[in-house]
């Protein structure tokens, strides 16, 4: 190396030494510099953690919390000498402390990003959900550095899923206690909901819901108008009844009512639909025999009055003929007949007509078992005292004492009640005319609480041993010489008495007079 | 004057006897046309079939119309009677066994003028015809007789 070589190197060096001292006072200028800049962005990252309404930390490399981590501290109350190293899971609720290390030990071996939950102690003492979420910090070259995580609180949320969750039991528990079925569907119609009834009803799959549950269980005959009605409502949003039948596991139809209620939001849309279907297979075929009974009975009294209607005509026809011709006899041939022949044929027109009589009276004993039921108001008083004035004109010579209680008020049909009055006071006049004079009272009498009315007489009065034949069609107690009559008066009457639920019944003596008592059932007393 | 038709409608024979007996009986003089089932009734008033050729402008002074009546029954022939321009001014007296209200109200629904049941005393009938005849022959003003067509 020559002098100047080295003259040279000197040089050099002395400028590269002059230049080194520069850099390096600039160097220890900006390193005063960054450190103020460090600190203002370490300030600003306290400030934030603890600002911040989740739990932020770090954990070394190796899943450990390490150094100063004041969220962490400020949330659990924890000191760092509490928390360093694994010291943080104690702030961990017990429960989950084991699950949780498993996954996180995984996460930091395989060093991918995870999420947990878990329950976190707060500083108070008290645990609260939190959603845990870690990130691995990588250096340059790749490998983690360390960790950094949230931690999100979710109690509030949770407690939301666990109401909705009770709620859902809750509903579940009540719809398969009750003794219906049970379903449910989406604004749509799709169904999505059955309860256990259904499954057990229908013999489905447990479980199975969706729009071809329920079609094929439905009778033929209804399948229709079912899903017309379902269609109708989810447009319409009407809630709507139906009776269809549905068929149970045993292949038998059964009769049900289904009901169906949407349920809508406070907008007043549907959110969801609700229904029942209640079994109303025993009262669909009680009905169903009702209705059949009811059939028989309109044709049995249609039949009745066909019946009537012949009796009527056709009965009376004949007798027209033979009390006419009787009488045609009687005018035409008078010189050829003597008068044991007149008597005769005065007989014969007497059948006739009396046969005339019977199968009036036979009709209307009919017609009172059809004819409608009107209650009214009615004035016994009045009523018994004109048939009294109507008889006593019909039979002037007949000395007869009626006495009708003031005031006398009762409850029915005043057509009807007027037939009973008139057969009562007609039998106490007619039995009662072989005496002078006659007395025939009419009143109220007191029978178990329960008001009677009665009436009276002072007549021939029967034998109670035949009182159980008293009521009976045709059955009379005494001859058509003695009285006449055709023994149905009083079957009228009693026809009359039980269409109102009454009860009628006699008392008498022979030759002591008898008396009628009936009720009325239904009593407005004044 | 001529006295008018009587038309009696009643398909039993003894009926017919003991009505026209009755009518004789209370001296009404009347000619009684008797038609024994509906349809004949009809055939008569408006001239068709076995009638053929009758002026159906001579109408009877009085129809005694039986209900219970063969082909076509007596209501029948009462709706057909009012029905038709010719004839629905007709005195109809339903003259029956029945008295089912039934055949009562509907009788009176279709415009049957009087309703009287057959009683089966021959005396009560005798006396219920007196008081037809006496009512609808006498004392009611008759329909005036229908006139041809171009007389003043």
């Amino acid at each position: 190396m020559s002098e100047l070589q080295v003259q040279s190197f000197d040089d050099a060096l002395q400028s590269s030494k002059a230049r080194i001292s520069a850099l390096e006072r600039e160097a220890v200028e900006r390193a005063g510099d960054a450190e103020e800049v460090l600190r203002a962005h370490l300030e600003r990252y306290k400030a934030l953690v603890l600002a911040i309404a989740q739990v932020i930390w770090t954990h070394d490399s190796k899943g450990e919390m390490a150094g100063e981590q004041p969220s962490w501290a400020a949330y659990t109350g924890q000191t760092p000498a509490q928390y360093q190293g694994r010291g943080w899971l104690d702030a961990v609720h017990p429960e989950d402390r084991a699950p949780n290390t498993e996954i996180w030990a995984h996460a930091v071996a395989s060093g991918a990003a995870c999420e947990l939950e878990h329950r976190l102690r707060r500083h108070d003492g008290t645990y609260r959900h939190f959603s845990v979420r870690a990130v691995p910090v990588r250096a340059e070259d790749g490998s983690i550095r360390e960790w950094a995580g949230i931690h999100t609180d979710i109690t509030e949320r949770k407690l939301t899923e666990q109401t909705l969750r009770d709620g859902e039991r809750r509903f579940r528990e009540l719809a398969d206690s009750m003794p219906q079925i049970v379903w449910a569907a989406r604004p749509d119609g799709h169904f999505d909901y059955y309860n256990e009834r259904w499954y057990e009803f229908t013999g489905r799959p447990e479980g199975v819901t969706g729009d071809q549950s329920w079609l094929d269980v439905v009778h033929p005959g209804d399948q229709k108008s079912c899903l017309d009605r379902w269609r109708a409502a989810t447009e319409s949003g009407e809630p709507y009844e139906i009776e269809y039948r549905l068929k149970a596991r045993a292949g038998t139809y059964h009769w049900f009512l289904r009901r169906a209620l949407p349920v809508r939001d406070k907008a007043g849309a549907i959110t969801r639909w609700f229904g029942t279907c209640t079994n109303i297979d025993a009262v669909k075929r009680t009905e169903e025999g009702l209705r059949r009974a009811n059939a028989e009975t309109a044709a049995a009294n249609r039949e009745l009055e066909a019946f009537s209607y012949s009796v009527a005509h056709d009965l009376r026809t004949p007798l027209r003929s033979i009390d006419g011709f009787s009488q045609a006899l009687l005018e035409d041939n008078a010189p050829q007949l003597d008068d044991r022949g007149k008597a005769h044929l005065a007989r014969v027109r007497a059948a006739a007509q009396r046969m005339a009589r019977l199968i009036d009276d036979l009709l209307s004993l009919a017609r009172i078992g059809r004819a409608e039921l009107h209650r009214e108001d009615i004035d016994l008083t009045s009523v018994a005292r004109a048939i009294g004035d109507r008889l006593r004109e019909a039979y002037p010579s007949r000395e007869v004492e009626l006495c009708v209680q003031d005031g006398l008020t009762l409850e029915g049909d005043a057509v009807l009640l007027g037939v009973v009055m008139e057969n009562l006071l007609g039998n106490a006049w007619k039995f009662t005319s072989r005496g002078a004079t006659a007395r025939i009272e009419v009143g109220e009498a007191s029978m178990d609480g329960q008001a009677a009315y009665f009436v009276r007489d002072d007549g021939a009065g029967f034998d109670m041993a035949h009182a159980s034949r008293l009521f009976v069609a045709f059955q009379r107690m005494h001859t058509a010489e003695e009285f006449p009559g055709t023994g149905i008066g009083l079957a009228t009457v009693q026809r009359i008495i039980r269409r109102h639920g009454g009860e009628l019944w006699a008392e008498s003596r022979v030759g002591k007079g008898a008396t009628f008592f009936f009720t009325v059932g239904r009593r407005t007393h004044a | 004057m001529t006295e008018r038709t009587i038309l009696l409608i009643e398909d039993n024979p003894d009926d017919e006897a003991l009505t026209i007996r009755a009518l004789e009986k209370n001296k009404i003089k009347n000619e009684v046309f008797v038609a024994r089932d509906g349809a004949e009734a009809l055939d008569y008033l408006f001239g068709r079939a076995a009638h053929e050729g009758r002026d159906v402008r001579v109408l009877p002074q009085l129809v005694l119309l039986d209900l219970n009546l063969p082909k076509v029954d007596g209501l029948t022939v009462l709706r057909t009677i009012r029905a038709d321009e010719r004839t629905r001014r007709l005195p109809v007296v339903i003259l029956t066994s029945s008295k089912e209200d039934r055949d009562l109200l509907e009788g009176y629904d279709l415009g049957a003028n009087s309703y009287v049941r057959k009683p089966v005393d021959f005396t009560a009938f005798a006396e219920a015809v007196r008081q037809l005849g006496l009512y609808w022959l006498v004392l009611n003003e008759a329909l005036p007789p229908v006139r041809s067509g171009h007389a003043p």
